[in-house]
């Protein structure tokens, strides 16, 4: 592993964990102004909002890219020059990004919904900024994309790389889980990405032409969801690529191997991942029935393969094993666990029937901040302390996993609960303030909030003692 | 450079096609409900200067605005719309009708002799009435109706307009002309409260839509814009592809 290649990956980790504390912190002012703690302006409310939602998912998505392209190093050369050029147009585009929505007060929404940034009150270079943001946020990723991409397909062919053969019952040549789930990941993350082109370069086209063409609220609603639901899942699954390649070895046991079933789910997640977003357009009535049939079956069939297998996976590797419980396999596990949990509030809302109460509630925010609050970013941050494990060459003190995993888990799980409760009382989402038939939702929200702050503890304890070891290991 | 070219002649086609064929139809219902109808006064067979409010407080309101000495659509509408409530049913036990005159030559006695000429009078039902000018300009601003005197005909050029207020004022349907029994009984059902989806028409500027939909046939069919739906997908998956036909191509070359 060259020195190039981790000093920038420690520059990605460093970023992603100040970003994710500056979110946090975007996060818990939100909660505070829901529980009537604080007052934050109606619109200035929803800038955090916008901003909040649309920095997690990008540095999750980094995040994840970063540690599947340092851990791809062990198959394949990929040039340091795409990470690079990804790291200075990320910088670029949250800079543009936290500009837009925080100086200019542009504030669509972190889904940024057809036409709504072009309605928002806000200063005049707001909107195109915000786009301009996305543009170069989503260029710098598709190169990073295919500079992964390429290399793999280069050395791994196609069917090889998606274990095709395994499929049918070969062993040989063995493709690694690792190849395997991080091809199938990068092509979903390349549609995803084409799919953001689209919907940005109409975007522009209205903008530019001053509303003389004006364009189609459902086909960018499909478009907006086609990149942004396929992201979000693809950034999971590159987590999730981390952890076959690492966990085994915690449990001091040889590296996975692609079963004909790993090669069937995850070539059925490939596919099925791309349909799933039809389950965001439920209340868009004059979509076809038939997509929102395709949208339920897709949704309960995307997790499946891709989830019970991992469980399995995950579970048989505990399983009287010698693992050594540091806090990469704390985080791995509980990642996993939380994942299932989350994954399940995500089938529940995504029945149609069951959509129609919940959609608009917090249950919404309930299921996404389990999988990502409590599973997603676990995973990441996995990897990240794994990885300040290997350039540091100093092992986490152990009074920090514990202390560590349990304010996360404690309020992470406090947190969410909050959410669900909401969901189940029927509180509405994207709120800054909640009416009286809906009262509830101010206690909930200062104790989120509360919750919020202890998971923000566990956050600072976590980046002093990995920033520090990092840092450290940059210097040297 | 020719394929180039064709291909570029292709998306103008595609894009151009898909605008042309872009929506013809503009409603302009959407601007009008949900809002709140101006609780203005008005005078009935059986009671002078009572507040419209009192009507829809009741029960939901279907309203529509005439005058009597119409020689066109005032009586053939009101006749069809009589005869159409009839066939969908729940007149008087979910919503009521108010017929009122915009012109202000009418006067209660002549909205009396509609109601007898077209066969109402004994209808509790149907609330024929008339309002001040001020009042009436109210409400046709709130609805979007507007009237156009013709000196020459002596006849005011005007829609058939139907608006529906529910029990707290707010109008939740604006159709203008003869309506199909159909729309009618979305509009009763929606007055007893019951959703109805509602989709405002495309602007005729929109560049690409994914379905087309035919108001006369009620039938739907792909647009242009599908194409961009499914155009990611296909477009990662050629990418792959091309990759690996170029790695098997450099995996097989001949060396040299």
């Amino acid at each position: 592993m060259s020195r190039a290649y981790r000093k920038i990956t420690i520059v990605w980790v460093l970023t992603v964990l100040v970003v994710f504390a500056f979110a946090v912190i975007l996060g818990i002012f939100m909660r505070l102004t829901q529980g009537n703690l604080i007052s934050l302006a109606p619109n200035r409310f929803y800038s955090f909002l916008t901003a909040h939602g649309l920095l997690m998912a990008g540095i999750w998505f980094v995040a994840g890219m970063a540690g599947v392209n340092y851990l791809l190093l062990r198959y394949v050369a990929i040039p340091l020059r795409a990470n690079i050029i990804a790291y200075v147009f990320t910088i670029a585009g949250v800079g543009m990004l936290l500009v837009s929505t925080l100086v200019a007060g542009l504030h669509p929404g972190w889904y940024f919904l057809y036409p709504l940034p072009f309605h928002a009150k806000v200063a005049e270079y707001g909107p195109l900024l915000f786009l301009v943001s996305l543009t170069v946020l989503g260029l710098g990723w598709f190169i990073w994309t295919l500079a992964m991409l390429v290399p793999i397909l280069l050395k791994y062919p196609l069917p090889r790389a998606l274990a095709w053969h395994h499929l049918l019952g070969k062993k040989e040549p063995a493709t690694p889980p690792f190849i395997l789930i991080s091809t199938s990941t990068l092509i979903g993350v390349v549609a995803s990405l084409l799919a953001g082109v689209m919907v940005l370069v109409l975007y522009f086209i209205e903008y530019f032409t001053k509303g003389s063409v004006i364009n189609d609220a459902l086909l960018m609603k499909n478009l907006t969801f086609i990149f942004g639901h396929t992201l979000v899942n693809e950034m999971l699954y590159l987590g999730i690529a981390v952890l076959y390649e690492l966990f085994p070895g915690f449990a001091g046991k040889p590296p996975y191997k692609s079963a004909w079933y790993v090669a069937a789910a995850w070539n059925a997640t490939l596919l099925i991942v791309l349909f799933a977003y039809f389950h965001h357009l439920y209340m868009d009535f004059v979509q076809p029935l038939g997509f929102h049939l395709i949208g339920q079956i897709a949704s309960w069939l995307a997790p499946l393969p891709a989830a019970s297998v991992t469980i399995f996976t995950v579970l048989i590797t505990v399983f009287k094993s010698r693992m050594q419980w540091s806090l990469p396999p704390l985080l791995f596990f509980t990642g996993v666990l939380f994942w299932a949990v989350g994954g399940i509030g995500a089938i529940l809302d995504a029945v149609i029937v069951n959509n129609f109460v919940l959609h608009n509630t917090q249950w919404v925010p309930a299921h996404f901040h389990t999988y990502n609050v409590l599973g997603n970013v676990l995973f990441s941050l996995a990897f990240i302390s794994w990885f300040a494990n290997e350039v540091s060459g100093a092992p986490e003190k152990k009074w920090i996993s514990k202390v560590v995993l349990a304010l996360f888990v404690t309020g992470g799980l406090g947190f969410v609960l909050m959410f669900y409760l909401g969901g189940a009382f029927s509180v509405l989402r994207r709120m800054n303030r909640y009416p009286e038939i809906m009262s509830i939702g101010v206690p909930l929200a200062k104790f989120a909030a509360v919750f919020a702050g202890i998971y923000f503890l566990g956050l600072l304890v976590y980046i002093t003692d990995v920033g520090k070891r990092c840092v450290k290991a940059f210097l040297s | 450079m020719r394929k180039g070219f064709f291909i570029i002649i292709l998306l103008l086609g595609i894009i151009s096609a898909g605008t042309l064929r872009a929506g013809t139809v503009v409603s302009e219902e959407e601007e009008y409900i949900y809002r709140k109808a101006p609780d203005i006064r008005i005078d009935t067979a059986d009671e002078r200067n009572i507040p419209l409010s009192r009507a829809y407080l009741e029960k939901p309101v279907i309203i529509t605005l005439i005058y009597t000495r119409c020689t066109h659509i005032c009586y053939p509408y009101v006749s069809s719309l009589k005869k159409r409530l009839t066939e969908i049913g729940g007149l008087g036990t979910n919503y009521r009708v108010v017929i009122l005159s915009f012109d202000p030559r009418d006067n209660i006695e002549d909205m009396k002799a509609m109601e007898k000429a077209l066969g109402l009078e004994k209808d509790g039902n149907w609330i024929f009435g008339v309002s001040s000018q001020k009042d009436i300009g109210q409400l046709m601003k709130a609805t979007g109706f507007t009237v156009n005197w013709d000196p020459k005909t002596g006849e005011y050029d005007h829609p058939a307009l139907l608006i529906g207020v529910e029990g707290e004022g707010r109008i939740v349907r604006r159709l203008v002309g003869f309506q199909e029994v159909r729309m009618l009984a979305d509009v009763v059902r929606e007055l007893k409260g019951e959703f109805i989806p509602f989709y405002s028409m495309p602007d005729k500027n929109v560049l690409l839509r994914c379905f087309e939909y035919d108001p006369e046939s009620g039938e739907w069919g792909f647009s242009w814009g599908f194409i961009f739906i499914i155009l990611p997908a296909i477009l990662a998956f050629s990418i792959v592809f091309s990759i690996w036909a170029y790695s098997a191509h450099q995996r097989f070359r001949p060396n040299r």
